[in-house]
């Protein structure tokens, strides 16, 4: 009973992921709006215009499969944890190191737009990653 | 102390593809080649699935080695 229920949760987890980020970026376009009071429109259009392309490719992927193989499994999730755990502790040590670097230097403050770049970078490098340690 | 296996053997031996053991045991066809390439070990979990999958005892399947 129990495989049963988790083979649907793993079945729909890519509706899920998909219907959350649309969900998370509705909330920030609603708390921009509350907090400078304009709604970005172009951005809801672009993440629509996103979940939508993914849903369908989603879609195509599951129809296209020729044999009921999971995309995940024990091995995958594994490596995934790895990933997650060296990405995370050598941007950890990067960031010491720069943290360390500037206050060597006599900087008092780093720039918002340095700590933003680089968390998309931990961002893109842990996304990629997956893609091919799910393909490994 | 390592761990090999003869899954490749008696998978080879009763004529099932790679596809086809990773469909019944519903892990990724990599896995599967991992796993006989010894370069990843089961869970506990997918070892006694693969020992009810070949019908076989578990030392028959996985064997420790001694290092050296």
């Amino acid at each position: 009973m129990m495989k049963k229920t988790n083979k649907k949760q793993n079945r729909y987890m890519p509706i899920y992921i998909v219907g959350g980020t649309f969900l998370g970026f509705l909330l920030g376009s609603l708390l921009l709006y509350l907090a400078k009071g304009e709604f970005r429109y172009d951005g809801l259009i672009v993440a629509g215009g996103t979940s939508v392309t993914l849903l369908l490719i989603f879609f195509l992927k599951q129809k296209s499969k020729k044999h009921n193989i999971p995309d995940v499994d024990e091995r995958v999730r594994n490596n995934m944890l790895k990933l997650f755990f060296y990405t995370s502790l050598i941007f950890i040590a990067i960031l010491f190191i720069a943290i360390s670097l500037f206050t060597i230097y006599g900087q008092d403050s780093i720039p918002i737009t340095y700590l933003w770049i680089y968390f998309t970078l931990y961002i893109l490098t842990t996304s990629v990653g997956s893609l091919f340690v799910k393909n490994m | 102390m390592g761990v090999s296996n003869k899954i490749k053997l008696i998978r080879v031996s009763r004529g099932i593809s790679q596809i086809q053991m990773a469909e019944d045991l519903q892990v990724t066809r990599q896995t599967i080649n991992a796993i006989e390439k010894n370069k990843y070990n089961p869970s506990l979990e997918l070892a006694l699935k693969l020992v009810k999958y070949f019908q076989l005892p578990i030392e028959d399947i996985f064997t420790l080695e001694d290092d050296e």
